[in-house]
């Protein structure tokens, strides 16, 4: 349901993103080229050491951060997933949102000690 | 760390790779599945917009893509999906030396016996077997029902699958209980195993074919299955609910395990403790009594299968683990050399072999080899 194509001006691929429950094109997303993959996995090596340093509190206080972000953003996840993939609303909301929220807290809480 | 992540369910799956992983001091190249693009940009922009830079990087890109990805050098590849792409990123894997981790679904059975909450358990059933279409690594695949119970929970199932409404069913505004398959092939799939089904003599109850919009199937519950037919021995990973009779708990087992997976197995009973000591017969990662397609959302709890399911663990202490090198840093402040460093000579054999006779004795026996072990180090030491 998915078509693949150059864009022109930049040799970068781009994507259409059709919906499954009735194959209209809901929006295009430009793919990573090969050069940009690189670019990211080199920033991400070299990202390593500094983020690997911090003290697991420090990467805890982020990591609530980010569920905070979750919560807040939950309506534009339910959303994305009901449109892409067509999943139901209330599967959004119990399974992958609801689900999923105990990961943050229980890593944050959780893995200096599991360490 | 590489996070390979599936389409059906692309948020929870690589949240549970993703935080353990940053929490144990990996950055994370997050490569969603090309089918959830859009549920992957949103997943990503909550860790970008937080994180220093680099720590958490989207890969949005094809499967050609992945396998450089690997190639350039990772520490870890989390991968969930099929068995035939989680088979080539462990040989690339393996090529490399880089650990991994794999979860590549599963057949799942439920197991009913004569004694099962007949409301519960048609409802859990049911309900573990449509969710999300039944694309779930731990869907209910397969029924195995006690003869005496059968038609009873046939009967409500029935009723139960004939309620449901699919996304074409329902007006814009409401929500439905079934989505659409998500991809082509998956609808190709579930149609041809209901096909396969129906050719070798089992009986649709309930549904059986595609919707007339988009990639959809309708729920289809499926009676008098047998372990011959495509639908029982592969996964499906769609709308279909075949059950199929047995004399009684034992049997039910036995047919469970004649499956190439091993994700999870649901049993459905009154007496508990009958229903663990079942448990401890299955070759599935997770047993669940009464209940389904719930333990993956327990950080807690291990997520793994036996068999094609894959390898390594999700969620828990084991997963995390996996997730991190061991490193020893050993510091020592003795000053002589060991006992066992050079010069090697005739001494120093006796040494060894007296202070294993000091093990091998019991009581005061002991006492003679250790004298001759500690006048050996006196003598050792001199030298």
């Amino acid at each position: 349901m998915q078509a693949v194509k150059k864009a022109s001006e930049d040799n970068h691929l781009e994507k259409s993103v059709t919906s499954p429950k009735d194959g209209a094109v809901i929006a295009t997303v430009a793919l990573d080229s090969d050069q940009s993959v690189l670019a990211k996995l080199k920033a991400a090596h070299a990202a390593k050491n500094s983020w690997a340093n911090l003290s697991f509190k420090e990467r805890a206080r982020t990591i609530n951060k980010i569920e905070q972000l979750f919560l807040e953003r939950q309506e534009e996840l339910a959303l994305a997933l009901h449109q892409e993939i067509g999943k139901p609303l209330t599967e959004s909301y119990f399974s992958e949102i609801i689900g999923s929220l105990p990961l943050f807290s229980y890593w944050a809480k959780h893995t200096e000690k599991l360490l | 760390m590489l996070v390979v992540a599936p389409w059906n369910y692309p948020l929870a799956i690589p949240l549970r790779n993703i935080i353990p992983a940053l929490m144990a001091g990996n950055t994370v190249v997050f490569k969603p599945a090309s089918q959830a693009l859009l549920v992957g940009q949103v997943l990503a922009k909550l860790f970008t917009d937080v994180l220093p830079p680099g720590v958490f990087q989207l890969l949005k890109i094809q499967g050609a893509q992945t396998e450089k990805v690997i190639e350039f050098g990772v520490d870890f590849v989390s991968f969930t999906g099929s068995v035939e792409v989680g088979r080539r990123v462990a040989q690339l894997a393996a090529k490399h030396f880089i650990p991994h981790a794999l979860e590549l679904g599963g057949k799942d059975a439920a197991i009913v016996l004569e004694d099962a909450d007949l409301e519960r358990t048609a409802h859990g059933i049911v309900w573990g077997a449509f969710t999300n279409a039944g694309q779930n690594c731990a869907s209910i695949e397969r029924v195995y029902v006690v003869e005496t119970i059968a038609d009873n929970l046939i009967t409500r199932m029935q009723q139960l699958t004939a309620e449901l409404q699919s996304y074409a069913d329902v007006s814009q505004q409401n929500d439905y209980d079934l989505g659409p398959l998500v991809t082509p092939s998956q609808q190709q799939i579930t149609l041809q195993h209901i096909d396969d089904f129906r050719h070798k003599g089992a009986k649709i109850l309930v549904g059986g074919d595609a919707l007339k919009l988009g990639l959809g199937v309708k729920p289809t519950l499926i009676i008098n299955a047998s372990h011959t037919m495509q639908g029982i021995q592969e996964e499906t990973f769609g709308p279909t609910l075949p059950v199929m009779v047995v004399k009684d708990a034992q049997d039910a087992v036995n047919k469970a395990n004649d499956c190439h997976y091993g994700l999870t197995t649901s049993i459905w009973t009154r007496d508990i403790k009958r229903g663990e000591n079942l448990a401890k017969q299955l070759q599935t990662g997770v047993v669940t009594i009464n209940n389904c397609c719930l333990t993956a959302s327990l950080p807690e709890l291990p997520w793994s299968g036996w068999k094609d399911t894959g390898y390594g663990t999700t969620n828990s202490e084991r997963a995390l683990m996996e997730m991190v090198r061991p490193k020893v840093i050993f510091t020592d402040r003795y000053k002589r050399r060991e006992l066992w460093w050079y010069p090697y000579n005739q001494k120093s054999v006796q040494l060894a072999k007296a202070y294993l006779e000091i093990f091998r004795r019991k009581g005061l026996s002991k006492i003679a080899p250790a004298i001759d072990f500690l006048k050996g180090m006196l003598t050792r030491f001199k030298s």
